[in-house]
């Protein structure tokens, strides 16, 4: 899905998010790093750090899942996108783009009565007893964001296919 | 169910609609128009999905295979190998694909393999004779090795999926990796002196001792990420956060070559690498969840059940249905849509599912480079700068190899299981 990147706020807010993902990741290799020596070298549990490990990797992949989005980088099967010309290539990612809004909008829709819900009972994690909206909200912004980044890319696939000339211009 | 399931799904996958937003929407459409499921069942479902410490070990391998490139330890590997087999005929070749099996071990993205080793030692082969369609060839099927010896983005991914021991895989991968190196090996010598390809410097012990010093730190890091998992040191995951912080301080204390700002960059490739490959895993839960309880895999079961097929057939069945979907599917996609539905299968067969996750594994790294979609022949595209004709007439012969490579550990069990059964 390689096609230019709508500019402007975006770029800025992904430049942001792209070093956030960076150090989460960072700080994961360290905290799995104390984690393993505090258990084997000093036969110490730091209790929670495996928890916590799991409800980073849950964000970083939310959050990155918004500058994929954004950036056009998922993983798809590219046998009619890389063989058409522009115009239709345009007509494909508006049509990606649009399934992707509609159903990443529903998604995260039920995604946030789940998470409603678990406000509600107020449960906790086992370990670190961290209220459990906190990971589960991860799901509900990614799913939602990409809905958004979507509806952004789809208009921008739309002027694009407005715009682009009907017949291929001569070189 | 047969429409939102099965047949809008494969129409968006041909028309380009990336796989997860597939899965999602296969699993939205089928809240909405069948299943009498609260939806909100969707979230907790895609939680879960992620919600598995095994996977952590996928963002871990994949910043140690970034790491590996940046601070210079690939780079001390290649030129120990090099040194080590330069007097077998071929020499520049075998090294490519030793270079490819030892970078694997620590490495969990073939790509990244492809990637270092192609800018490393795709000049020196054409310069010697080898040839640019054989050279691109070999170096982007060599890559492929990366997915089969431990650790493995492949065996974590199915180990979590099929609810199979990851360690117990990793062991099980080692000699069919091995395996599928050393036929690759004797298909590259025997090449070398039928085109009669000049051999190299030569074995110099004086040169191969410099260079052993220098890749010391480099050697270490593959000994110590396997050795640490199977002398019960750490678990696959604390493995690999292990070979991240190591590659950190080489690179950056021992090499002198990367400064933090690099360190960061690898992070941010390898999150975004990380995110491509965990929201798929996040949304195949959900399409995989609704396909079991719509008794999908039970299904194809009783159906090949009722064929009365032997356990060989299927292997071969599978082996065939793996290698068309590899040429079209990537690794991450392929094994997590197809893993819930062959493991009934081959429980009902009596397979071993350690021996079934190299068989799947394997396939899915002969994908890496068969034409037209192999992600490896993308990146050999980019990197060699060789165009995709090339590259699809290259990676042939090497595809029939890997493919006896796969029969052979298919319809030996014990290649794979030896080593597990030892963990």
């Amino acid at each position: 899905m390689q096609e230019e990147r709508p500019n402007g706020l975006l770029n800025g807010a992904g430049q942001v998010a792209r070093t956030l993902l960076g150090l989460i990741l960072l700080a994961m290799v360290l905290l799995n790093v104390v984690n393993a020596v505090s258990r084997y070298a000093l036969s110490y549990v730091v209790i929670g750090i495996d928890e916590l490990l799991v409800f980073a990797m849950i964000w970083m992949v939310m959050i990155g899942m918004l500058l994929v989005t954004a950036e056009r980088s998922h993983i798809a099967l590219e046998i009619v996108t890389g063989r058409v010309g522009p115009r239709a290539r345009s007509a494909l990612a508006l049509l990606h783009h649009t399934v992707i809004a509609l159903a990443g909008a529903y998604a995260a829709w039920q995604s946030y009565k789940f998470v409603m819900r678990v406000i509600a009972i107020q449960q906790t994690s086992m370990a670190l007893e961290l209220p459990m909206a906190i990971p589960h909200a991860a799901i509900t912004v990614g799913l939602a964001g990409t809905a958004l980044i979507s509806v952004v890319l789809a208009v921008h696939d739309l002027r694009a296919l407005v715009t682009r000339p009907l017949v291929r211009q001569p070189a | 169910m047969t429409v939102t399931l099965a047949l809008l799904p494969i129409v968006l996958l041909f028309l380009g609609l990336p796989i997860f937003a597939l899965f999602i929407f296969g699993g939205v459409a089928s809240f909405i128009w069948f299943l009498s499921v609260p939806p909100v069942a969707l979230h907790q479902i895609m939680f879960g999905g992620l919600e598995n410490y095994a996977l952590l070990g996928v963002p871990f391998f994949i910043f140690a295979g970034e790491l590996m490139g940046g601070s210079g330890i690939a780079q001390r590997l290649i030129v120990w190998v090099l040194a080590l087999l330069g007097r077998v005929p071929g020499g520049l070749g075998v090294a490519t694909i030793g270079a490819c099996t030892l970078i694997g071990a620590i490495s969990g993205v073939s790509t990244a393999t492809v990637a270092v080793v192609g800018k490393s030692l795709f000049p020196g082969l054409v310069k010697e004779g080898y040839g640019q369609r054989f050279s691109a060839g070999l170096v982007s099927s060599s890559g492929s090795i990366d997915i089969v010896i431990p650790p493995s983005i492949a065996m974590i991914l199915y180990g979590a999926s099929a609810e199979v021991s990851i360690p117990k895989l990793f062991a099980a991968g080692i000699l069919p990796g091995i395996l599928i190196a050393t036929l690759m090996s004797a298909y590259v010598v025997v090449m070398a002196l039928r085109i009669g390809v000049a051999t190299g410097r030569g074995f110099d012990l004086r040169y191969f001792l410099s260079t052993s010093r220098e890749a010391a730190p480099a050697l270490l890091m593959p000994i110590f990420v396997l050795a640490s998992i199977y002398l019960g040191l750490a678990s696959p995951t604390e493995a690999g956060g292990f070979a991240c912080l190591y590659a950190i301080l080489v690179g950056r204390y021992v090499y002198k070559l990367m400064s933090w700002k690099e360190v960061l960059d690898c992070a941010v490739r390898s999150a975004m690498l990380t995110t491509q490959i965990l929201v798929i895993v996040a949304s195949a839960a959900l399409f995989s969840w609704i396909l079991t309880i719509n008794g999908v895999p039970q299904a194809i079961t009783a159906w090949l059940q009722a064929m009365q097929l032997h356990p060989w057939s299927f292997l071969m069945a599978v082996n065939v249905i793996l290698l068309i979907v590899g040429c079209f599917l990537d690794p991450t996609s392929a094994i997590l849509v197809l893993t819930p539905l062959f493991i009934p299968l081959v429980k009902a067969f009596g397979i071993d599912p350690i021996h079934f996750g190299i068989v799947m594994t394997v396939n899915v790294a002969i994908g890496m480079f068969t034409p037209p979609f192999g992600l490896n022949l993308f990146v050999a595209q980019t990197v060699l700068g060789v165009p995709l004709e090339t590259l699809y007439r290259g990676v042939l012969p090497f595809a029939v190899v890997q493919i006896v490579a796969l029969l052979i550990i298919t319809y030996w069990p014990e290649l794979s299981l030896f080593l597990a059964s030892v963990v």
